[in-house]
């Protein structure tokens, strides 16, 4: 892995602030979308630029993801192709993200790159809003450690921090930290051919920074493994799943901040289909002897699981965003695992390779078809 | 409010002595949905029919529920009888209390109850159908036939009628893998006849445009519709227009290059059968140019690899055995084989004429063709485990078919599937062996798999009457009325409907960024519904609302 180490000036921030300002200067690129402070100072939102005043405010890596770069890059491109030549500044996860919006045919990636960072993970937004100064020195932090009790609990498991099956054209080495020094190296043509242009040359052998990147990893599994187990059980069978999520109050929102679920309306938002007469509520009712309402939660759950599981890329959107702190990330992590790994399908890896949904074979998965011995 | 009518048929005994009828007319009445219950001993019988088309009138009835037999048996007749009385056929739905409860146990008690719930599961979907119209569309009644093999040209001669043109279009010159033959099995007759009065009969015919040394670039549209471009022999392109189109394209020989114990391609004097009929046209000899003295005639070559029997090879390998006898009195003709595929009334006697002129049959399990000195050698171990030693002049080899390049090419163009072996997949083996899941599309002859020349001419007019039978000159073309649908405006244009589709009905309207179902390809499988996320994708007769009030009450 051949790449730059370049040292920290005054901190990471305005060190990939003066690359970016660089790219635009050598129009390597068009714009960037990149995230900005919000005027409260609380939070941040993804803006495109291309003066390069403007991108003095910019924070290429905030603390929080309040908003999944996927779902930014959706609206700007999701109209058609972009002649604007667009550097997506984003985090591992938003760009995996991208990729399978633009497999569902969301999101045009022509003219698109990306610069993307090994992530040590997203605070939880809730958090930093009742502390954002605090916060900010505690991300200070973190970024030279790599340790946190205040992640989301998606990023404590989350395995795909670094660049390895990364689609992205630039990234920027942050496991040495302690040394104030960031690395950055090219992961495409088009990567090598900007920072050619804007003088960075990758004369330097990155392959040493992969140590502590497996050291993470090594982590990152054991949390994995702990909090999958521990998960099995609580969520098995219908008694497990609907328990797991009773503390819903259906509003829908971790539908909304879902990087993937891309519905112009939800199945279970538009009205008819999945409703019922009062009656017929009523006949329902059955043994249970009552039935929930708003109506559907699991239902809710359920599909939304259905249709998330090969692309959820385990952002942790969904329990971000979540009012009732309910873990729906956790439970998609998990589930999405499985289903990922009965297909070998790595979510994000390559814009080519199809969702298993989108395609149909008549011999596959028989190993499941006798599971209750029915064939 | 809907004005839901049920009627139980009793079917003779069938239903009546097993299910408590009077328990379930009470049950269903006390439940308030239906408006009235009828019973009839018998509605499928012509009296049963009338009775049924006298009570909708009179109740005023606007959806039906019966229970009865299999839909299988008699969903047709009560849809017929609802159109006769104004009522459209889809405000119906079929319970079948016959196979699916009567005669499932004899146990009275099970048998109502699990009747009981499958009829009130009828009930609560029949209130959430909608009328579908029987759509229909102008249709061409003209046919395209890609291949000008004998299947190819029987198909074209067929299917051309007085006002029903046909453009038989062949990649080189009419006649396809049959000018290779010299004489036919079993009658010996000479091909040279047969394939001339098919190709008059083709160039003779004013309905039959043929276009030779042409090939098919594309081929646009649907079962009714189809537009295809060709380019012809003088590098032009053209459009042609047709309601259906037969695919012939035929196979070629399996090449034994690669199975090196045969010494094909290495030695002189080793033929695959096809090249020997070609060589052998004048005269019959040796590179030497002498006429052979014996003649090795080895079978099943590349069986193995293949993995599938030909079936015309056996009774190929002694037409040519006779056809050297015939010709070569003299020399000693030895048939090499494992097993004898010859089915049929004509070839046992084929068989038995062929041994008694002098030919000998050995069955061999392993063999080998060499060269030693100026003679070829081969080298053959027999089920008894004794290894011999044969000299001979010639070699033949026997091979089966294989797909040609053209299958793969229009199995892509056309979405047809093909086979674990590459040839073209009908749509059912049995049932309907001309058709594919594309509509319109038939197949016929050695592209769908091996066969002899009758085999071949009879596919092609079964592909022929199929056409006859579907378009007719300035007729319309029924349509499936259960179709799928898009919603405009849920449709968010992910394009997962467009890949599981198997019948290539759904595509992307790249304009509007959604996606959309083209009616005449659509069969109602309902893959793409399963597939949308959005609710977008629908079928008109599997709605959500309907599936689930029906197995809410199943699965209570």
């Amino acid at each position: 892995m051949m790449g730059k180490v370049i040292p920290l000036k005054e901190n990471l921030n305005t060190t990939i602030k003066e690359i970016l300002e660089l790219l635009l200067e050598k129009e390597c690129f068009d714009a960037v979308l990149v995230p900005v402070r919000v005027p409260s100072g609380e939070s941040f939102a993804y803006l495109l630029m291309k003066d390069r005043r403007i991108l003095q405010s910019c924070t290429p890596l905030p603390p929080i993801m309040p908003v999944q770069g996927a779902r930014a890059l959706r609206d700007l491109t999701r109209r058609g192709n972009s002649n604007l030549k667009v550097l997506c500044v984003m985090r591992p996860c938003e760009i995996r993200a991208s990729i399978e919006l633009a497999k569902l045919r969301q999101i045009r990636l022509e003219n698109v790159s990306f610069l993307s960072f090994d992530c040590p993970g997203a605070l939880r937004t809730k958090d930093y809003i009742n502390s954002p100064e605090e916060s900010d020195n505690q991300y200070q932090e973190i970024i030279a450690t790599w340790e946190s009790e205040n992640f989301r609990s998606a990023c404590n498991t989350c395995l795909h921090f670094s660049y390895e099956g990364l689609p992205a054209d630039l990234h920027i080495h942050l496991t040495n930290m302690k040394e104030e020094r960031m690395g950055i190296t090219p992961l495409s043509d088009k990567g090598k051919e900007s920072l050619s242009r804007i003088g960075i040359e990758c004369n330097g052998d990155l392959s040493g920074w992969q140590t502590e990147v497996n050291e993470i990893s090594r982590k990152r599994i054991a949390n994995r493994d702990k909090a999958f187990s521990e998960l099995r059980d609580k969520i098995s069978g219908a008694e497990g799943f609907h328990d797991f999520f009773s503390d819903c109050i259906n509003c829908h929102n971790c539908m909304r901040v879902c990087p993937i679920c891309y519905c112009r309306q939800c199945f279970f938002d538009s009205s008819g289909e999945a409703k019922s007469e009062a009656e017929d509520y009523l006949a329902k009712i059955g043994a249970k002897g009552g039935i929930r309402f708003p109506g559907d939660m699991m239902l809710f759950h359920l599909g939304r699981m259905s249709h998330m599981a090969l692309s959820c890329v385990s952002c942790g959107a969904c329990e971000d965003g979540c009012p009732m702190e309910v873990p729906v990330s956790r439970a998609f992590a998990f589930v999405a695992d499985e289903v990922q790994k009965m297909f070998d399908y790595v979510p994000g890896r390559n814009e080519e390779e199809p969702i298993p949904v989108q395609t149909y074979q008549e011999d596959e998965l028989h190993q499941y078809e006798d599971a209750k011995g029915t064939g | 409010m809907a004005k839901i009518g049920l009627y139980l048929c009793e079917c003779g005994p069938n239903i009546a002595e097993v299910l408590d009828l009077e328990k379930i007319s009470n049950e269903i009445k006390k439940d308030g949905k239906v408006a009235a219950i009828e019973r009839h001993k018998l509605l499928c019988s012509e009296d049963g029919k009338k009775f049924l088309a006298e009570s909708i009138e009179k109740n005023g009835f606007d959806r039906l529920v019966i229970a009865a037999c299999s839909p299988k048996q008699h969903e047709a007749t009560f849809m017929d009888v609802m159109s006769a009385a104004g009522l459209n056929p889809y405000m119906f739905q079929l319970v079948n209390v016959r196979e699916q409860c009567a005669w499932m146990t004899p146990d009275k008690e099970l048998a109502t109850y699990k009747a009981l719930r499958y009829i009130r599961a009828a009930i609560n979907r029949v209130r959430y159908h909608r009328a579908i119209e029987q759509k229909e569309i102008e249709c061409n009644a003209d046919a395209i036939v890609i291949g000008g093999g004998i299947t190819g040209m029987e198909a074209a001669v067929r299917a051309a009628q007085k006002e029903r043109r046909v453009y038989l279009i062949e990649q080189t010159e009419l006649g396809g893998m049959l000018k290779c033959h010299r004489v036919l099995f079993p009658t010996m007759e000479l091909v040279d006849q047969l394939l001339k009065a098919k190709v008059d009969a083709v160039r003779g015919n004013e309905q039959i445009e043929v276009f030779e040394n042409s090939e098919v670039k594309d081929v646009l549209g649907f079962f009714g519709n189809f537009v295809a471009t060709i380019e012809t022999k003088e590098k032009e392109e053209i459009t042609l227009h047709a309601g259906a189109i037969i695919l012939a394209t035929g196979a070629e020989p399996f090449s034994p290059e690669q199975l090196s114990n045969f010494g094909y391609g290495t030695l002189d004097d080793v033929y695959i059968a096809s090249e020997f009929e070609k060589v052998s046209a004048d005269r019959i000899a040796t590179k030497s140019g002498d006429p052979p003295k014996s003649v090795a005639i080895v079978h099943c070559v590349g069986r193995k690899n293949l993995g599938y029997c030909s079936e015309f090879c056996c009774a190929n390998s002694m037409k040519i055995a006779r056809y050297i006898k015939e010709r070569l009195s003299d020399a000693k003709v030895v048939q090499f084989y494992k097993n004898l595929c010859l089915p049929g009334t004509q070839y046992d006697k084929f068989y038995k004429e062929t041994a008694e002129k002098g030919v000998e049959f050995i069955r061999f399990t392993d063999i080998e063709v060499t060269r030693e000195a100026e003679r070829l050698s081969i080298k053959y171990r027999k089920e008894d485990h004794t290894e011999n030693n044969l000299p001979v002049d010639m070699v033949i080899l026997s091979t089966g078919l294989v797909p040609n390049s053209a299958t793969e090419r229009f199995a892509k163009m056309l979405n047809i599937p093909v086979d674990e072996y590459g040839f073209f997949k009908e749509e059912h083996v049995k049932l309907d062996p001309v058709s594919t899941v594309t509509e319109g599309v038939f197949i016929a002859g050695c592209a769908q798999g091996p066969g002899n020349i009758s085999d071949s001419m009879a596919q092609g007019g079964a592909a022929a009457g199929r056409i006859l039978s579907s378009v007719t000159p300035g007729g319309r073309l029924q349509l499936e009325p259960e179709t799928s649908q898009v919603s405009e405006s849920l449709c968010v244009g992910c394009g997962v409907c467009v890949n599981v589709c198997a019948y290539g009905a759904v595509t992307i309207d790249e304009l509007r960024h959604i996606s959309v179902v083209n009616e005449v390809l659509c069969r109602g499988c309902g893959n793409c519904a399963a597939a949308c996320p959005s609710g977008a994708a629908r079928h008109r007769h599997f709605t959500t609302k309907q599936i689930t009030q029906e197995m809410g009450e199943i699965l209570r």
